[in-house]
């Protein structure tokens, strides 16, 4: 049955697509397309996106190595709080990244919590350096990467790992074997999201590492700066991360919003 | 090689409590209900579920004891196991399956591989080798199954429910092939069942379980001379007929012929269940292809169902609704018609 919708709701949900479509139809008819490959080839510019891109892979990695084993904590160990240690995990999803960056300063900073006694320290992430940038994306991006891996552990049928454990494999072949090939579609989906959230974050990075380009001003931290003094350059730069995003919701596409 | 356990174990509504032998030689089927806590003992056994009480020995190594905490993990038991479902790997190809049993226990690469493809061959399925799980019928998957389980040559081999993932056209086939590949292993072999023709078909010996008890043990023989169960009742009640086989004729010692479905040779079972059996007062005309008169010999009334015993050229039990029974107005010596449908039978080799 084919239904017409009232006209009231047609128009709202017209208005809904407008107010997320236009301002990126604005971006890309301001967009200086001719220069657009001068203009990321620029030192600045160039500068962003390479630290950008090692300092997102860099919170992949972190959040991969500490968030894989969380999960699987979560998924399969009971424990007294574990909806608390979920919750606390998770929050930095739903706080504004602007207060997250303010708390890594109270930890991280010279006077902080564990800053105090760590500053200094080889590879220790003090405020305001790379470390800081890639802790302030990992810490903001990692809950994308628990949540789903520990929904596609829960989902997976825990039996394989026991067939595996009758045929002789350990808890570490277990895992390595049968665990982690068959979540490999979550995982991937948590990283894709994981690194696409890192990409783009903003207020903790530039709060807690600041905006020293070439040390800590990522993409969106130039575009921020860029804006005021070359607008056509924020435009071109706009376009890159637009472009990412959109190349992980086509990755995402299968797994997560069917067909589309 | 023989398996001694003593097992008590309490999970949910599920209170086992049982002392369990086997030997080496032949094949033990333990059979019963849905719900008689079978698949229960068999987790136990494989150390998925630990015991709450009692101590599992196997060949003198003491797998499990309570008394002095001692538990081995599955994955260090000499224990294998061919799961309902089978459980195949669905990231690895069939040869991949058979082969991680052997990497898991030390094997390198290529050894294993080559035991693998191997063991695929000795069961039958050497073709679908590089096939993915899901590409697989029942019946190969359960062959893969079986030679994954194998290849780690187990000193006790544990089938949970083997065919009952089988469509039933398959199952008298692969459930030769099954015993001939059982008697071929080394080491002490269960079969764990509801379905008393897979005991029956399978088995040596035979454990009769229900709600967590062992009720019954012994040779098919003796559990079935003298039934203790209502489980063991149905399965004693089966109409069961053994003669030669010529395509899709039986030959009864008696010289009486039954029409069955398939092409069969040589001794062979046939079987059938009582509720397949009808009875008429007059000689029908339809399409079932065995018909015989005969007499009431025998009724039993059994809640809602009446058990007829007909004797005749065949002796058969017959099962019908009590109406039924009235609308025939059977009575013992009465002359009742016998008809039976050729695809009621399930037939087998001996």
């Amino acid at each position: 049955m084919k239904r017409r919708p009232p006209t009231a709701v047609a128009i709202m949900a017209a208005l809904a697509v407008a107010m997320v479509a236009l301002p990126l139809v604005g971006l890309l008819l301001r967009t200086p397309w001719p220069d657009l490959g001068p203009v990321l080839a620029s030192p600045d510019v160039r500068q962003a996106l390479v630290l950008s891109a090692e300092c997102s892979v860099g919170a992949l990695g972190v959040s991969v190595v500490l968030g894989v084993p969380l999960a699987w904590i979560l998924a399969r160990v009971s424990f007294p709080g574990r909806s608390l240690v979920r919750a606390l995990v998770t929050l930095p999803m739903v706080l504004p990244p602007v207060v997250g960056g303010v708390a890594l300063l109270f930890a991280f900073g010279r006077r902080g919590l564990v800053g105090q006694y760590l500053a200094g320290v080889p590879g220790f992430p003090s405020p305001f350096t790379t470390g800081a940038v890639v802790l302030a994306e990992a810490f903001v991006a990692m809950p994308f990467l628990v949540i789903t891996a520990e929904a596609g552990l829960r989902q997976m049928d825990q039996r394989f790992e026991e067939a595996a454990a009758t045929l002789g494999a350990g808890p570490w072949r277990r895992f390595w074997t049968v665990t982690l090939p068959l979540v490999a579609p979550s995982l991937a989906a948590g990283a894709t999201l994981c690194w696409a959230r890192a990409l783009g974050e903003f207020g903790a990075t530039i709060t807690f590492a600041g905006n020293l380009p070439g040390r800590t001003q990522t993409t969106p931290t130039a575009i921020y700066v860029l804006l005021e003094s070359n607008p056509e350059h924020a435009v071109a730069v706009s376009l890159v991360l637009l472009t990412v995003s959109l190349a992980a919701l086509i990755g995402l596409r299968q797994r997560w919003l069917g067909a589309l | 090689m023989t398996l001694h356990a003593r097992v008590a174990l309490e999970l949910g509504a599920m209170n086992l409590d049982l002392e369990l032998d086997a030997e080496r030689a032949g094949i033990l089927a333990i059979a019963g209900p849905n719900g008689a806590g079978k698949t229960t003992l068999l987790r136990a056994l494989a150390g998925l579920l630990a015991i709450d009480r009692g101590r599992v020995e196997l060949d003198g190594e003491v797998l499990d004891d309570t008394t002095s905490g001692i538990h081995l993990e599955p994955e260090v038991r000499p224990v294998a196991v061919v799961f309902q479902d089978y459980l195949l790997f669905p990231h690895l190809s069939a040869l991949e399956n058979v082969a991680y049993g052997l990497r898991s226990r030390g094997a390198s690469r290529s050894a294993a591989r080559q035991e693998a493809g191997t063991w695929l061959e000795r069961v039958g399925v050497a073709g679908m080798a590089a096939e993915r799980p899901r590409g697989l019928s029942g019946g190969q998957a359960q062959r893969v199954a079986l030679a994954r389980a194998l290849a780690t040559r187990p000193a006790l081999l544990l089938l949970d429910e083997p065919l009952a993932a089988i469509d039933v056209s398959a199952r008298a086939a692969l459930r030769r092939d099954l015993r001939t590949h059982l008697t071929g292993a080394d080491g002490v072999r269960i079969v764990v069942t509801h379905d008393p023709l897979d005991a029956m078909a399978m088995a040596d010996r035979l454990v009769v379980m229900e709600s967590g008890r062992i009720i019954q043990q012994g040779t098919l023989q003796e559990v079935t001379a003298r039934p203790r169960s209502r489980w063991v009742a149905q399965l004693v009640g089966l109409n069961l007929y053994r003669g030669t086989a010529s395509g899709n004729l039986i030959t009864l010692p008696e010289g009486h012929q039954i029409r069955v479905t398939g092409e069969t040779q040589g001794s062979a079972f046939a079987v059938v269940h009582p509720r397949a059996v009808s009875l008429h007062r007059q000689r029908p005309e339809g399409s079932p292809r065995n018909v015989w008169p005969g007499q009431v010999d025998g009724i039993d009334f059994e809640g809602d169902r009446v058990r007829v015993e007909v004797g005749g050229p065949v002796g058969v039990v017959a099962e019908v609704t009590p109406q039924a029974a009235t609308e025939l107005r059977l009575a013992e010596g009465g002359r009742v018609w016998v008809t039976i449908k050729a695809t009621e039978f399930e037939v087998y080799p001996t």
